[in-house]
């Protein structure tokens, strides 16, 4: 496979896996202000968003909603609004389709025409939730003929790769946010009805609320939320279960070594997850998330380095992070 | 309910014209008995519902051009397709096939002439001047003989029909024919719509072109003892041509490189791989000549591969078309396809080309000052429509301006009679309804090492302004599926 084409195929997983991300986010964070117990600070919501988003704002200024809503959604302009995001997924899988199914192009190039063509009058008033839901199932179709109509060889590989590592990236930013939004609008934990409320939120936010409950029957604590966002390995949107993912991915990739440093580092990361110490978490959340991005990136830049810059020529680079 | 327009009630045959679907305004020929009775029984809302069907087919698969502007996403566009498809009988076909198999052997064995002994040129059958004025005649290729003595792999060669029933050449496209993918996929969307007709009538497929230009492509291998590695060259997703590009690597299973994923070591082509660096045998250009190497050609190109000449002529890898072909297709040295013909075939033309004036010629170019208004006027190395001057069109002062032109520089025009390119029943979507519009017809023929092949069919392209003689796509035309049909 020609070392451009990886490139493009990883970073088709990772914006189509960002964009649901992004639109998820958006949806649950926006009802969430809509009947809030006692009155949230909704000017605050929309900036978390927007940070969250890594969109740049005057933080000093207060948010006219649609003009936000419009931004994060459908500003072309901005590379990180939700169609930006989707607009690229179908450029990347455009420029290698002729290694994937029609059946999988037509999907994405379908999810990118309906972002495209949504009214944006509509969205902004009273379409925000099929929007984003819509986003949501045409996801849910990428994946399954990403899923069942190609050979799982490294075509496949490289799609998923760039799909977990997005995944666990995503999971991270969330978790930062959320917990943010936590500290400011429960009056720094004085709070309880309002802190229960946010961990719920963050729960919806990865729709791992029925799973959570699964697991921890009767608590809902702070504690319960984020160790099973992080460390259950048998739950798809948990950090635990990509690190894991991208190991095995990783590991599969035909010349991966024993000396080789992207498995390595993949085994050594996806080893300390499978048995996280929950000390390493509690009391200490902040930090960890902001050191597990990093060993994330670690692994990003060993994937470019091995496999997108062949011949030491850089390929395009897209964007890391969000801001 | 209120009395229904037919899709058809207002439908006219321009009078001097051949109209391929009507003999008259009430009959038509037996070859569209068929479609026409279906487009018949067709409403217009109906058929307006088909239409828009085929349309969203087209951009669902993405089968489109993108107008790139200053905002990040392009605007979509689709190539304008016809639901009415044009049929041609296999006896005539056939005629058609062979002349363009001999008309394309004579224009093969015209490139490895005028790149080695010079035959021709020396027996002055062929004006040497107008060789060596070709700004596509290339030094460099002389004494270089490609594998199997292949020059043009793949020709498009465009036909029209005339008023008196006959097809005559229009011109030839031994660079980088393009237009193939649209034959395929007007085809599945044909199915996809109207898959009744189908069932009633005997039409030949299509489907076969990519595994024959995959054989053809290996067939001209500089390596035979090895499994040959074959790749297509393009210049990028934002060429408008990239569908085409894309679908073709897709169905022959093939890559589809970029410049910057090749590179030349030791006179030898390799691509970049995840695995490191892989050999290249036979690379199918979809680049031009100016573009493929800026070591020899234009230096400021980014979609060529540095040192690519260098080890196309050491023999280590097949440039398909090879670089030079650019000369047979001026439209200048095309006139003489028939004389080539006669001198290394030792046949009469099959198929005959329409009557060229050439303005390099003393006698010819007196003749076309003369009689202008009576002439189309076309510049030697354009392609895409661009430059044609139809002249009976032109003011007097136009007249006296386009004279200048042609005196100024001669060899750069040729002129030719204006050709009444035959009409085709064609779906107007602002009236909705079928009214005459001016067709061609552009054919694929590919030639390797192996037996040669012409695609059953080709693109008929379908010029979408009333009364415009010019189809091409870039100047507002469309196409129709074109069916090979025996009876």
């Amino acid at each position: 496979m020609l070392a451009r084409v990886a490139n493009s195929l990883f970073w088709t997983g990772r914006y189509i896996e960002r964009s649901e991300h992004l639109a998820r986010y958006l949806k649950v964070q926006y009802f969430s202000i809509l009947d809030a117990p006692m009155s949230q600070n909704k000017d605050f919501i929309l900036k978390s968003i927007l940070t969250m988003y890594g969109i740049t704002f005057d933080p000093a200024k207060p948010v006219e909603e649609q003009e936000i809503l419009s931004e994060l959604g459908m500003n072309a302009a901005n590379p990180n609004s939700i169609l930006a995001t989707v607009f690229a997924a179908r450029e990347n899988a455009r420029s290698v389709r002729y290694t994937i199914s029609t059946e999988l192009w037509e999907v994405i190039n379908q999810y990118y025409l309906f972002v495209k063509e949504y009214p944006v009058e509509f969205y902004k008033t009273r379409g925000l939730f099929d929007f984003t839901i819509n986003i949501a199932k045409n996801c849910a179709m990428v994946r399954s003929y990403l899923d069942h109509t190609l050979i799982h060889d490294d075509i496949w590989i490289f799609i998923k790769l760039g799909m977990h590592l997005e995944r666990a990236i995503q999971i991270i930013r969330i978790l930062t946010s959320k917990l943010y939004d936590i500290e400011v609008v429960t009056e720094n934990g004085q709070n309880l009805p309002l802190q229960q409320y946010q961990w719920t939120i963050t729960l919806k936010v990865l729709e791992a609320f029925d799973m959570h409950r699964r697991v921890n029957k009767t608590s809902h604590t702070q504690t319960s939320t984020f160790e099973f966002l992080i460390s259950n390995p048998l739950f798809p949107r948990s950090l635990a279960y990509n690190i894991l993912r991208i190991n095995a991915l990783v590991s599969r990739l035909g010349f991966a070594t024993g000396n080789d440093p992207l498995v390595v580092e993949a085994g050594k990361l996806s080893a300390y997850f499978q048995n996280l110490p929950l000390s390493d978490i509690q009391g200490n959340l902040r930090p960890f998330l902001y050191e597990s991005l990093q060993k994330i990136y670690v692994l990003n830049d060993l994937i470019e380095k091995e496999y997108f810059h062949i011949g030491g020529e850089e390929v395009s680079s897209q964007t890391q992070s969000q801001g | 309910m209120a009395e229904e327009k037919d899709l058809f009630t207002t439908y006219e045959v321009p009078p001097g014209l051949l109209d391929e679907v009507y003999t008259d305004q009430t009959s038509s020929y037996s070859s569209y008995s068929l479609i026409k009775s279906l487009f018949h029984s067709l409403s217009p809302a109906d058929f307006k519902k088909l239409n828009e069907y085929a349309k969203l087919s087209f951009l669902n698969q993405g089968i489109t051009y993108a107008v790139y502007d200053e905002s990040s996403n392009g605007t979509e566009k689709i190539f304008p397709f016809d639901l009415f498809p044009r049929v041609i009988r296999k006896e005539e076909w056939t005629m058609i096939e062979k002349g363009l198999l001999q008309r394309n052997t004579a224009l093969n064995l015209f490139l490895k002439d005028v790149y080695s002994g010079q035959k021709i040129l020396k027996d002055k059958v062929v004006p040497s001047s107008l060789v060596f004025s070709s700004p596509h005649y290339l030094e460099m290729m002389r004494g270089f003989s490609p594998v199997g003595d292949v020059f043009c792999h793949i020709c498009g060669t465009d036909l029209i029909r005339h008023a008196d029933g006959n097809f005559y050449i229009l011109e030839d496209n031994l660079r980088c024919p393009s237009g193939v993918s649209y034959v395929l996929s007007n085809r599945e969307a044909m199915k996809r719509t109207l898959s009744d007709i189908f069932k009633m009538m005997s039409v030949e497929t299509v489907n076969q072109y990519p595994a024959m230009l995959l054989q053809m492509l290996q067939s001209v291998t500089p390596r035979p003892q090895d499994e040959p590695l074959c790749v297509l060259l393009t210049p990028g997703q934002y060429n408008s041509a990239y569908y085409e590009h894309s679908f073709l690597a897709h169905s022959m299973g093939i890559e589809l490189v970029e410049g910057r994923d090749l590179f030349v070591e030791n006179d030898t082509v390799f691509m970049k791989t995840i695995r490191g660096a892989v050999r290249v045998d036979v690379i199918y250009r979809r680049v031009d000549d100016a573009f493929v190497d800026p070591e020899v050609f234009r230096k400021d190109s980014m979609l060529g591969v540095k040192g690519l000449m260098r080890a196309y002529l050491a023999g280590n890898v097949t440039l398909v078309n090879a670089p030079g072909t650019g000369v047979s297709d001026d439209k200048a040295i095309c006139s003489y396809v028939p004389e080539m013909i006669r001198y290394y075939l030792k046949e009469d033309p099959i198929l005959h080309n329409v009557p060229t004036y050439i303005c390099e010629k003393e006698t010819d170019l007196r003749y076309v000052l003369e009689n202008l208004p009576k002439l189309v006027v076309k510049p030697v190395d354009m392609s895409g429509g661009y430059g044609v001057t139809v002249c009976d069109r032109l003011s007097e002062a136009q007249l006296e301006e386009l004279k200048g032109k042609i005196k100024a520089n001669p060899r750069n025009f040729i002129a030719q009679p204006k050709m009444l390119l035959s009409v085709h029943s064609t779906y107007i979507e602002d009236e909705n309804r079928f009214e005459p519009r001016h067709i061609d017809l552009r054919t694929f023929t590919l030639m390797g090492k192996n037996q040669p092949y012409v695609l059953r069919g080709g693109l008929t392209r379908v010029a979408l302004k009333k009364g415009s003689l010019i189809v091409n796509s870039s100047q507002g035309g469309g196409s129709k599926d074109t069916w090979v049909v025996s009876e």
